[in-house]
């Protein structure tokens, strides 16, 4: 367990990890940019928001990821960016588990047309294990001694 | 006095981390609605209307008399009270075959399942499986031709090329609340075509009810 922590605190498995959440955000949230009309489709077919909200959360969404994306990709105030993701995760998992407790089938957008993936027990694992890393950055962002009580790299 | 210390360093922290995520969400905020102004502001415009247009399908019951042009046909022409389970709910108008009329408006239709074996028995009607090709080959609507949403992004000639002889066109899938029925509907309303209709039951209530199905790639003989 001690072993497992240590790995988890290891500046290079974080900074690893805050790479890879980094870019498959950029890649997510380009794809969205890029189809903004098929992107409110699938937000709409979640069936979570108002429906008058849906443009709103489609043209704004993508961008925050993008931004989050790149904080961690660059390293400036990773654990922000962390946050976010972590945010926008928990979020779409939640999406994730309530579409499948309502039986509902369809593709998920995650990323936006390039992603054919549907909703089911697959994408949730995607999600679990990308919202764990995310949440590891959070704990223990680069740019802080892992052994510090709270990084300064907000 | 040290515990007090930790714990105004760790308020302070959170108060940074919650500004930052704040200043980061903003940022993300306002590109992206600046980007969609720029594109609602280009020859051609692009971008999302700002406030979604809410245009939720109808049944036939809920059209009559809400959409000009689709108002109830005189009574002489309205179906018959009946106890057939199989009958269609009342105030939906037949045509002369026994199928019901179908308004030309500017989104599908919600139709139930009596009301589909009704068009299937006269052939009054084209189907469409909007699921994928294996789901379709493990079994579909007798005569049902195969028009997988995705593909339908992949190669929107499909929709426009889809031959419905003039009939109807009822689009399923595989039903419980599944949604690429209702998005291929649209998509096909979208390339032209009119009277798209979706069959809310899906393949499973099809099946359920032993209805005429095929398997296989080819649609099947559209007969009884």
């Amino acid at each position: 367990m001690d072993a497992f922590r240590r790995l988890l605190s290891d500046r290079r498995t974080i900074r690893a990890g805050q790479l890879a959440i980094g870019l498959i955000f950029v890649t997510a949230s380009l794809s969205k940019i890029g189809d903004l009309s098929a992107f409110a489709q699938q937000v709409h077919n979640f069936r979570v928001a108002p429906v008058w909200s849906e443009n709103l959360i489609a043209m704004t969404l993508p961008w925050i990821e993008l931004v989050a994306a790149l904080s961690l990709i660059l390293g400036v105030r990773p654990r922000s960016g962390a946050a976010v993701v972590t945010v926008l995760m928990a979020g779409f998992t939640a999406g994730v588990v309530l579409a499948m407790a309502r039986g509902l089938d369809f593709e998920c957008g995650c990323f936006g047309t390039a992603d054919h993936t549907r909703v089911g027990a697959i994408k949730l694992a995607e999600n679990l294990l990308m919202l764990g890393t995310s949440l590891v950055a959070v704990r223990w962002p680069v740019g802080a001694s892992p052994s510090a009580t709270a990084g300064r790299a907000y | 006095m040290s515990q007090e210390t930790g714990k105004g360093a760790a308020r302070r922290d959170a108060e940074d981390l919650g500004r930052a995520v704040a200043i980061l969400v903003a940022v993300g905020i306002a590109l992206g609605l600046g980007f969609n102004a720029l594109g609602r502001a280009g020859t051609p415009p692009r971008g999302l209307p700002w406030i979604a247009e809410v245009k939720p399908l109808l049944t036939l019951e809920e059209l009559r008399g809400r959409i000009p042009g689709a108002a109830p046909a005189p009574p002489a022409a309205r179906a018959p009270v009946s106890d057939d389970p199989l009958a269609l709910s009342g105030g939906a108008v037949e045509s002369g075959a026994g199928v019901p009329e179908i308004p030309d408006v500017d989104r599908p239709v919600k139709i139930q399942l009596p009301a589909v074996k009704k068009f299937f028995d006269a052939g009054a009607a084209l189907f469409v499986d909007a699921r994928e090709a294996a789901d379709y080959a493990a079994g579909h609507v007798r005569g049902a031709v195969n028009l997988p949403f995705d593909e339908s992004v992949t190669d929107p000639e499909r929709l426009e090329k889809l031959a419905s002889g003039g009939k109807p066109i009822i689009v399923y899938c595989g039903g419980g609340g599944c949604e690429v029925s209702i998005q291929l509907a649209g998509a096909l309303m979208q390339a032209g075509h009119r009277k798209v209709l979706v069959d809310e039951g899906g393949f499973g209530e099809w099946e359920a009810a032993k209805y005429p199905i095929a398997k296989g790639d080819e649609p099947g003989e559209a007969t009884r």
